[in-house]
């Protein structure tokens, strides 16, 4: 029995996880990047735009984030109970806290100007949301020990019924 | 019941309620005033002891905010031009929520530690100095911390300024067998350094040689004026009753270690 077989798998279920995941990680912060970067750019602050580095974060944003959506697919392709979607939910997590980490500088905004300058260290409230996102994975556990047996049940059936015919 | 995916799920709700409750208990109060900072009318002018420069800054902080904020400190640096004159930084006080907190900032530059000729120009030469004062602190149970810092241009007003000799009021006095060249001079000091005690010494001379030297100790005013006295022996004096020229009177003021020398130029008519 191999649970990563596509012939488990509920394409529908896929895409509606991967864009989900896409809304969360890709499209909404793309979306306020692009209007803090015009807003900044409107109100003069191009320095403060080139500073935070908003094109740079953008390109984490897609470049993490894509990965994100990928894996949140095939989490949502996996029927529940399965390793595959234990799996791809863990490593769809992972992204998600690298992602986190790198698109808030690990929790380090600098600001430094001609006569002023500014250091915001938030790392502490950042692992909070690492946290946050780091459950998920522990609720992907209970999921998978919470639907295990009944998965493995459907499919003794099914073979059952295969043999049968 | 799925107990492990409920309890999962509650502990995700949770964690994303408490990040969501601190972020706006953080938030509201800055956005609303909560942070108040305020510098009293009555500072203190810096004062010296020895040789230390203290300057004391009392600063009413008031945190209307949720959260004490920890560890606030105030740090200054002094240069000029790229050389480094002093830094300090202060103590770190926490600032606890819901009153006013005075924090005396307390900095001192010790002069000792100043390189001789940066001293000087900060003793007598008007200057702009560099000041970058840094504030930092720490918000929301250590979770945030922030630190600015501002650079600004200082004018610096010299510790001692003005030195002049006046010329067109010396005059000449006959001291038994020799005569005193009596000179007029007057210099300002700084109120910070009033009481203190700085060394006059001068010199007098032609285009041959010295003449005569004099000195003194000046117990420092506002305004400081007196005369310099130089005896000139007789044989010199002789010499000057039949030659008109061009005599040079330098003074040398010094203080904490540091000099200051300038030259003024008398046209000796002759003996009166």
């Amino acid at each position: 029995m191999n649970e990563f077989s596509f012939e488990h798998g509920n394409i529908g279920k896929g895409i509606v996880s991967a864009v989900v995941a896409g809304v969360k990680y890709l499209f909404v912060p793309l979306l306020l990047l692009i209007g803090i970067s015009t807003v900044l750019l409107q109100a003069g602050g191009q320095e403060v735009a080139e500073q935070v580095r908003v094109q740079e974060i953008m390109d984490l944003v897609v470049m993490f984030g894509i990965p994100i959506v990928i894996l949140s697919f095939f989490r949502g392709f996996y029927p529940r109970g399965t390793l595959s979607r234990f799996g791809f939910g863990v490593a769809a997590v992972a992204a998600v806290c690298l992602w986190i980490w790198f698109v808030t500088n690990g929790g380090t905004l600098t600001l430094e100007f001609e006569q002023f300058g500014a250091t915001l260290t938030f790392t502490g409230l950042l692992l909070l949301f690492i946290l946050a996102a780091a459950l998920k994975g522990v609720l992907y556990l209970a999921e998978l020990l919470s639907y295990r047996k009944e998965w493995l049940g459907s499919q003794e059936s099914s073979s059952k019924t295969t043999a049968d015919h | 019941m799925r107990w492990g995916i409920l309890g999962a799920r509650v502990s995700i709700i949770l964690v994303n309620l408490i990040i969501v409750i601190i972020i706006l208990m953080s938030v509201l109060p800055m956005v609303s005033g909560g942070l108040q900072i305020d510098f009293p009318e009555d500072m203190e002018e810096p004062s010296i002891e020895g040789n230390v420069v203290r300057f004391s800054i009392p600063i009413d902080v008031y945190n209307g905010g949720y959260f004490d904020i920890s560890g606030f400190q105030m740090s200054f640096r002094i240069s000029n031009d790229g050389i480094l004159i002093a830094q300090d930084t202060s103590d770190p006080t926490d600032i606890v929520t819901g009153r006013t907190t005075r924090v005396n900032v307390v900095m001192e530059m010790d002069l000792d530690d100043i390189p001789t000729t940066e001293l000087s120009k900060l003793v007598f030469e008007q200057s702009t100095l560099d000041l970058t004062v840094g504030v930092e602190a720490a918000y929301t149970l250590g979770l945030v911390r922030a630190s600015v810092h501002i650079d600004q241009s200082m004018d610096w007003s010299p510790l001692i300024s003005d030195l002049a000799v006046d010329t067109s009021s010396i005059s000449v006095v006959p001291n038994g067998t020799s005569y005193d060249l009596v000179v007029p001079y007057s210099f300002r000091a700084s109120d910070m350094i009033s009481g203190d005690t700085v060394g006059l010494a001068a010199t007098l001379r032609n285009s041959t040689a010295q003449l005569s030297s004099a000195s003194q100790t000046i117990a420092l005013q506002d305004y400081n004026s007196g005369q310099i006295r130089f005896t000139i022996e007789q044989q010199a004096a002789i010499w000057l009753m039949a030659h008109p020229e061009d005599l040079t009177i330098g003074a040398d003021l010094s203080y904490m270690g540091t000099d200051f020398h300038q030259d003024y130029t008398y046209h000796w008519e002759g003996m009166p």
